[in-house]
Order: C-alpha cells, then sequence, then structure tokens
C-alpha cells in the first residue's frame, strides 16, 4: 500500500487544514470538474480499480459524456477516492495516457484520475442550487467561459463576506490570488472587506484570510487597522500573520507601526500580542527593539522566539 | 503528557471496581485466580487537635492495595508492628474503612508515639486488614507516621510512554494499548499542597509479574524493581527493565502516591495488554540490523522548470526530461537559494551554492534525527552498501537501508496536490525503496515541486513569500551568492537582515523538507495503521480525530496554533515548518517500541 501526503495550505500557508483549504486550487487545476455518482466499479487485478461514475452535472472540461471513468490504486492509501453510491464534487485530472498505457478498454473512456488537493472532493447535497461549494465551482467555470470579470469578481466578494463559511476563505483566497479580479472591485468593496478583517474575532482562519486579501491589495491603514484586534484575538497564527503584513507593508518601519500601538495598552494579553507581532516581522529593527526591553518580561522572550533569528534564539534560551 | 489533567473514565471504573472487590469482603485468600500478595501500609498519618497524639486522635493508614477488614474487630497495638515501645493506646472502636484501600484508627487512652519518627507495619498479630484473596498477616516494611497536612495528593494522570489520553485507550476513541513484556514506561502525574514523597510511590499489578528476585505476585509493589527514570515533585516515570516480565495477557498497573505528611493518594490505575514483541511485530528488530537506516536521496532527474506569471507571484512549471542537474537542485535554484554564478571558495574551498546545499542536507538530516529521537532509527546522506536490485520492497533483514527521494513533481503535470508518496509497510516489515520514480506508474519519495509551485504562487504576505522573496529572481529577489557579501553571510561574518533571511530559508525549507520526510519514512515503518491500539494507531479514525483519513491521523486538540501532528493527513508550510510540530505521542511512542500494534 502507498501512502501520499496532500498539501493543504497554499495561499494561506498561516491557516489550519479545514476542509474546503484548496478546494479552489482542486477546481482550478483539474482537467474537468463534475458533480458524479459512483455507480460501480471494476477490479483491474489487485493493483488497479475503475469507478464508473454517473455525471449528474458538468461544471465544466467535459463534452457531453454521461459517465466517466476514475481510476483508483486499492493499494495505495489515497485521500480522494471514489466512494461507493454518494455524490460528491470530482476535481478530474486526465488519465487517458495512464488509461492507453495500461491497455484499457476505449469503451470506458473518458479515464481520469482525481486530484490530490484536500477538499476538493467534497459530499454535494440534493439541492445542489443552494450547495456553498457548488455555487463557487460554477462561478469559477462560468469565468473561464468569459463570464465577465466584475461579476465573478463581485460574487466572491458576497461569498467572502456573506457566504458559507465552507467557501467565504476560499473566495477570498481567490480574490488574494487574482490581481486582475480584486481590479475590478470597487472602493466600497474594499471598505466591507477591511472592515470585516479588523473587526472579526471568532474564526482566525477567516480573519487571515481577509487580512492577506486587504495586504494583496495594500490598503491604506491596514497595519493600524488591524493591530486594533491583537489582544481581542489571542491566536498566536494572527500575530504571525500580520507580522508579515506588516513587514511587507512598511519593512524595517513595521518595528515604529506596531510598537506606537504599545503606548494606549492597559491590558497585559494585549501588549504581549503587539510584542508577538513584532517578533514575527522577522525584522532587524524587531529584533533591536526586543533586545533592548525588559530581560525578564516573558512577552519579550516570547516575541523573541518568534522572530526566529539565531540572534533572538540565543537572546531567548539566554533569558530563561 | 500533553493537556489531560483529568480523571479518565478507566481510572474511575478501576477505582470502583476496586471498591466492588473490596465490599465483596471474603478475607479468606485463595478465589482461584493468580496469587496475590497481601496488603502492606504504604503510609501512615496522624491527625489530631495538638501536636502529640491523644485519645480520640485518629491514624489514618493508607495499603498497597485494596483491603478487606474484618467485621467487628479491633485494630490494635497487638496487630501492628510500631517502632520502640510506641502504642496506639487502648483502642475500643474498630477501624473504618475510608476507601478501598484507607482506613482510620480511633487512637486510645494511652497512646504514645511520635509524628515524624515513629514507624509503623502490619505486624504478625495482624487478624484485621487483609486483602480481597488474602488473609491478614503481618507483611511490610515500617513506615514513618507524618502528621496530616489535611489534603491528601492526588494522582492526576497515568498512562504509558507519555502517550496522551485521547490515544491511550481512555479517550473516547477506545481501544486499549499493547505493550511488550518489558521496556515500556509508566509515567504518572501528581499534585499535592506540601510534596509528594517519590520514595514512598508504590505501583502494583494486577498479575503475577516475573523479576529477578522471582514472582511477584498481584498486587505487590513493584516500584522496586522497577527502573526509576524520573520522579519529581509533580510527576514520574518508571521503565520496565529487562530482569522483569509482564505476563502475556491483559494486566492492570496501579499508583499510589503518599505525601509528606503520611497521606496518600487514591489508587490510579491504568489497564492495557502484553504481548510477546516478535520480531513480525517489532518495527527495528535488532536481530538483522543493529538500526533502520534511512537512506535521503537527492538524486533523481526527470525534469526541469520555469517560472512564469501566475496566482499571485510566480508558477513553476515543469517540463519533462532529464537536464544533467537534480530536480531538488533545480528547485534550490528557482527558489534563489543558490547561484548560476556562485562565488568561489566560499569556505573549505566549496562555492556558495555547495555552501548553502550543505547546510540545507545538515538541518535536514539534524531535523529528521530530532523528528525521531529515541527510536532506533539513523539517517543517510550516503548510499550504504547493498542494493534493492529493482525491487521496491526487501525483507527486511536482506538490507541494511530503506531509501527516499527528495525530488521535484509527483507527476509530469505538476498539478497533483501532492507532497509525499511512500510505500506503507505495517510493522516495518521491509526494506522500501521510496526512491522508484515508476512505481505502477507513480513516482515515490518527496515532491518539493508542489510546495515550491504552491508557495510562489501565494500572496506576497505568505510565510513563503516572505521567506523566499528577496532570493527568488522571478519575484525580484537577489538569490544567494549574488549580493554583495554573500560569502560573509553564509560563513557568519556578517549578521545583517539579509545574513538572517538567508539563514532563515535554509533552515526553514529544510525543516519543511524534514517534516514530509519523516511523514514518508513514518509510513514505510508502520505508521499510521487504521483502528484503535491493539489493533491500530487511530489512523482513519475521522470521527475521533477530525481530519483523520486512511493512514492518518490528525490531532488538532493535540498541538498548539500553527503545529501539527507529523502523521497528519496534510501539511501547510507554516505548520510543517513550526518547531512545535512531532509525532503524537502514541506515534512517538511507537517508534520508540514503547507499545506496538498487530497480532
Amino acid at each position: 500500500m502507498m501512502r501520499p501526503l496532500f498539501f493543504v495550505c497554499s495561499a494561506l500557508a498561516l491557516a489550519a487544514t479545514t476542509t474546503g483549504q484548496n478546494l479552489r486550487r482542486g477546481l482550478v487545476s483539474a482537467d474537468a470538474v463534475l458533480v458524479g455518482r459512483q455507480v460501480g466499479k471494476t477490479s483491474r487485478g489487485d493493483a488497479l480499480t475503475l469507478h464508473r461514475v454517473q455525471v449528474l452535472e458538468a461544471v465544466r472540461g467535459l463534452d457531453g459524456a454521461r459517465a466517466v471513468t476514475v481510476l483508483d490504486w486499492p493499494k495505495l492509501s489515497l485521500h480522494n477516492r471514489p466512494t461507493p453510491r454518494q455524490t460528491r464534487l470530482f476535481c478530474l485530472q486526465d488519465a487517458s495516457a495512464v488509461a492507453q498505457r495500461l491497455g484499457l478498454p476505449s469503451s470506458e473512456a473518458p479515464y481520469f484520475k482525481l486530484v490530490g488537493w484536500q477538499g476538493s472532493h467534497p459530499l454535494v447535497g440534493k439541492d445542489r442550487d443552494g450547495d456553498p461549494v457548488l455555487r463557487l465551482a460554477r462561478l469559477l467555470a462560468a469565468s473561464e467561459r468569459g463570464a465577465p470579470p466584475g461579476v465573478t469578481a463581485s460574487s466572491l466578494v458576497q461569498f467572502a463576506l456573506g457566504g458559507d463559511a465552507r467557501v467565504r476563505d476560499e473566495a477570498a483566497q481567490l480574490l488574494t490570488e487574482r490581481s486582475d479580479l480584486r481590479g475590478q472591485l470597487a472602493g466600497v468593496h474594499w471598505s466591507r472587506l477591511m472592515a470585516r478583517a479588523a473587526g472579526e474575532v471568532d474564526d482566525v482562519d477567516y480573519k487571515i484570510a481577509l487580512a492577506t486579501l486587504c495586504a494583496e491589495q495594500r490598503l491604506d491603514g491596514l497595519v493600524e487597522a488591524l493591530a486594533v484586534s491583537l489582544g481581542p484575538v489571542t491566536d498566536p497564527r494572527y500575530a504571525r500573520c500580520l507580522g508579515r503584513i506588516s513587514k511587507v507593508l512598511h519593512g524595517e518601519q513595521a518595528t515604529d507601526v506596531l510598537g506606537r500601538r504599545l503606548r494606549n495598552l492597559a491590558r497585559s494579553e494585549d501588549r504581549r500580542m503587539v510584542l508577538l507581532t513584532i517578533g514575527a516581522t522577522g525584522t532587524r529593527s524587531a529584533l533591536d527593539a526586543l533586545l533592548k526591553m525588559d530581560e525578564r518580561d516573558a512577552a519579550v522572550t516570547a516575541a523573541l522566539r518568534e522572530h526566529r533569528s539565531k540572534a533572538a534564539q540565543q537572546a531567548a534560551d539566554a533569558r530563561r | 503528557m500533553i493537556g489531560t489533567k483529568h480523571r479518565s473514565h478507566q481510572q474511575n471504573l478501576a477505582t470502583l471496581l476496586l471498591l466492588a472487590l473490596a465490599a465483596c469482603g471474603g478475607g479468606g485468600g485463595g478465589g482461584g485466580g493468580a496469587p496475590t500478595s497481601s496488603p502492606v501500609i504504604v503510609a501512615a498519618a496522624f491527625s489530631g487537635a495538638g501536636a502529640a497524639p491523644a485519645a480520640g486522635d485518629a491514624l489514618l493508614l493508607a495499603f498497597s492495595q485494596p483491603i478487606v477488614l474484618t467485621s467487628g474487630a479491633l485494630l490494635t497495638t497487638e496487630d501492628l508492628a510500631v517502632s520502640g515501645g510506641d502504642t496506639l493506646g487502648d483502642v475500643t472502636q474498630p477501624p473504618t474503612l475510608l476507601s478501598a484501600n484507607t482506613l482510620s484508627v480511633t487512637l486510645g487512652a494511652g497512646v504514645s508515639f511520635t509524628p515524624g519518627s515513629s514507624a509503623i507495619a502490619l505486624g504478625p498479630g495482624n487478624d484485621v486488614v487483609g486483602g480481597a484473596n488474602a488473609a491478614p498477616q503481618g507483611a511490610g516494611d515500617p513506615v514513618t507516621i507524618g502528621t496530616s497536612d489535611g489534603a491528601a495528593p492526588s494522582i492526576d494522570d497515568i498512562t504509558i510512554a507519555d502517550i496522551d489520553d485521547e490515544l491511550n485507550g481512555t479517550g473516547p476513541a477506545g481501544g486499549i494499548l499493547q505493550v511488550p513484556t518489558n521496556g515500556w514506561e509508566l509515567d504518572l502525574e501528581y499534585s499535592d499542597n506540601s510534596a509528594v514523597a517519590t520514595s514512598q510511590i508504590v505501583l502494583t499489578a494486577s498479575v503475577a509479574v516475573q523479576t529477578d528476585a522471582g514472582s511477584q505476585p498481584a498486587g505487590a509493589d513493584l516500584a522496586p524493581f522497577l527502573l526509576q527514570v524520573q520522579a519529581t515533585g509533580a510527576k514520574a516515570t518508571f521503565r520496565v527493565p529487562p530482569s522483569v516480565q509482564f505476563p502475556t495477557g491483559p494486566a492492570t498497573v496501579t499508583a499510589i502516591v503518599a505525601d509528606v505528611s503520611g497521606l496518600s493518594s487514591a489508587p490510579a490505575s491504568f489497564s492495557l495488554t502484553v504481548r510477546p514483541f516478535t520480531d513480525a511485530l517489532q518495527p527495528f528488530e535488532t536481530n538483522a540490523n543493529p538500526s533502520q537506516v534511512w537512506f535521503v536521496d537527492f538524486d533523481r532527474d526527470l525534469e526541469s522548470y520555469a517560472t512564469a506569471p501566475g496566482g499571485a507571484g510566480v508558477q513553476v512549471d515543469v517540463t519533462p526530461g532529464a537536464n544533467g542537474v537534480s530536480d531538488f537542485e533545480d528547485l534550490a535554484r528557482v527558489l534563489g537559494l543558490t547561484s548560476a554564478t556562485p562565488i568561489p571558495d566560499v569556505e573549505a574551498g566549496m562555492d556558495s551554492n555547495e555552501v548553502v546545499l550543505a547546510l540545507f542536507k545538515a538541518a535536514l538530516i539534524a531535523d529528521l534525527q530530532a523528528y525521531y529521537s529515541g527510536a532506533n532509527v539513523t539517517f543517510t546522506l550516503t548510499r550504504p552498501a547493498g542494493s534493492f536490485n529493482g525491487n521496491t520492497n526487501v525483507t527486511y533483514g536482506s538490507l541494511g537501508y530503506s531509501a527516499v527521494s527528495v525530488a521535484g513533481s509527483a507527476d509530469a503535470s505538476g498539478n497533483s496536490g501532492v507532497l509525499g508518496l511512500a510505500i506503507f509497510d505495517p510493522s516495518n516489515a521491509s526494506q522500501n525503496d521510496n526512491t522508484d520514480d515508476d512505481f505502477f506508474g507513480s513516482r515515490l519519495g518527496v515532491f518539493l515541486h508542489t510546495i515550491v509551485d504552491s508557495g510562489l504562487r501565494s500572496p506576497a504576505v505568505t510565510n513563503f513569500r516572505v521567506t523566499f522573496d528577496p532570493f527568488t529572481s522571478a519575484l525580484g529577489g537577489t538569490p544567494i551568492g549574488e549580493a554583495a557579501l554573500d560569502a560573509d553571510r553564509l560563513t557568519g561574518l556578517l549578521s545583517d537582515g539579509r545574513a538572517m533571511a538567508i539563514d532563515r530559508a535554509i533552515t526553514d525549507l529544510a525543516r519543511f523538507t524534514a517534516t514530509v520526510t519523516a511523514h514518508e519514512c513514518g509510513h514505510s515503518v508502520g505508521l499510521v495503521e487504521n483502528g484503535p491500539m491493539p489493533s491500530g494507531l487511530y489512523g482513519d479514525d475521522d470521527v475521533n480525530f477530525p481530519g483523520s483519513a486512511n493512514g492518518h491521523i490528525r490531532n488538532a486538540d493535540l498541538f498548539p496554533a500553527g503545529a501539527t501532528n507529523v502523521m497528519s493527513p496534510g501539511l501547510s508550510y507554516t505548520t510543517a515548518t513550526s518547531f512545535e510540530t512531532a509525532f503524537n505521542t502514541l506515534n512517538m511512542a511507537y517508534l520508540r517500541e514503547q507499545v506496538f500494534y498487530g497480532n
């Protein structure tokens, strides 16, 4: 048997493993996307299984086929594999070359295999028009077929701001990765996105996705706005994200921009998170500033650890 | 132990069973089961209004196992071996059973002993305190009578090999840990308002255990026969040495701790199953090979790469066909870790490219060894003697190593989303060649193209981009070796911002590669068999460990934010580079051969 390890997070490396985390990568990189139901399988020796999948909806990349064959290797512990009788979204890679090499009959064509991106093979509900994953897949397919970019971009904002939790991160990440679509957004869109990024305190993955989107657009005052929730949000992943955003947007000045917030903080938790964020900038100025701070302060030591440079680690070790 | 401090259901159940046993009375011994030992006093505390004992005060006695009292009988000085001329006085009331293994004696007129120096044990005249299957008798070494501080210690956790409760059979996922007849460790965590007397920890088993002093009956204190690895004010670890043999089959180990005031904890028990560690089940049996050696191979050359605008940055397209440079080095060039025009003779005759690659590989091996710390596994960059002769698997004893490639893409499309692929080898029965690039049409190994392509497509503020943008020429960076003074940065003579960035890029990519490599090698040494212990290591249990998949287990609750179990089904760049990412405690215990699966 074989064990595959799939890459989870591409555009938003801070995000945790969640369903749908790389749905968009599957949707975009697949040769064909469909809603299908596994209706049968045939074993070809003990190394290969051919799953017959009924096409319930061809989202893109299929030329009228009513059924496809999906290759599966039972001795390989693949994450994404057809499940008997289940209706799922299938993001498929062309496997015709493999089929030809293996001598599979042309009568069972077209042949595909599932892509490996995690979250790219979700269940689809009976109410297909109401299924948020399928709605996102249809939107992207329509975009590929030539839908106006402005419409696609606006729809993605709706997904990102008001969509189901399964797809809102994906929508935000898609906008982050597509400068052509971001360019279609109006000021009011960005105001709403930035306000939501600053105000979100419950779903850190979502907050990070929105913050990253706003950072990619280099919105004015972003770091200051996002820094307000340092403290109300205590997840170190957010501090790391904002540290990187600060570094990209402000370079060595990031320490000053974040440091200004330290003057107005009363709560130790707020201060700890701001210091952590300063450390996460990984800048020389951050290291210098932290080294000048109270050696006995555990928050400073944690910030040095977050800096991750050798000098910072040595300083943190010395303070233990 | 990470996390839980609560008393487990299993412990509570065990306590109930002990109480039930005690309630059954009897006191006769026999019973048809394994021979059992008599209870002995393990802690004694005086509890009274003044500093010196007086009539009406209490003496609290804790025993090594559940006790049975002779109904209506008085526990007097005649039943005990009390030091010197000390006495409990004229006891007029039968002792009171406080718990399964503790009792209270109300001291009588004429009581005379000195807390802190007087000692007590069950004496030859004992006809009051027996065990569930043992008649009352004198037994045990004297223990010093303390002065109760009013708060008994508690055992907050008991487990094997530091395995978290979620994974040790006491959690909702069920199962029972399977251990060899010896070589495993028992871990205790305890607390007290004063201090635990670590020399008085009592460990008993529900079965007779063979030691170099002969067979110890069920209920006998095994602590003197075990190796005390550590014993602090908060936790203790005992190792079952080669001289001690647990019998095959189910067993329950019970611990009691006492504090310095003479009060004892409630017993805490842990159930396990014991099975001989056969070569077939032992992952790193040493009859054939002294250790599991992993050769990490960087030589694969199947393709080259080109960058083009893509995503929020650039994409890395795959061009099939060998180009005379390893795929790994091609990707290092894409990232800007190496240069087409390296600085010559940076250090020991090596140019800047060679220095970078040497630093990377050294960090990779160090990280791999750290992941497998305590396991009989080593990693090498030098191909060991011997060959797979074209086979992907050979029997464990027929070759001295397994191999894994660190290479480029998982397939020619470059869109697979797969970071690594390896042969799953339950119980590590074989040596495995994960450098095969055509295993029924699949490449095996670690596929760095997936992370490089995906990472460079990502937004500029992501961890990957922040780390590598300064060097990636396709994104405006200056490759290492092309900036003035890079030689000094590589040798440590210059420590500026770019030097820090260089260091981080090398160490983080090495860490990421190590995590994926550790994961793939993990599969090829038996991780993560599906099912609960003892049939598996809880792989594919998506109900109790959400996000798990076939052959994998995700333990989000057991790791801090931003870190993950190495054997999770998916890894992000950030979680894979976290210093807090590690094998979960059960996987680690398997690698350290503390527990194992199968039959």
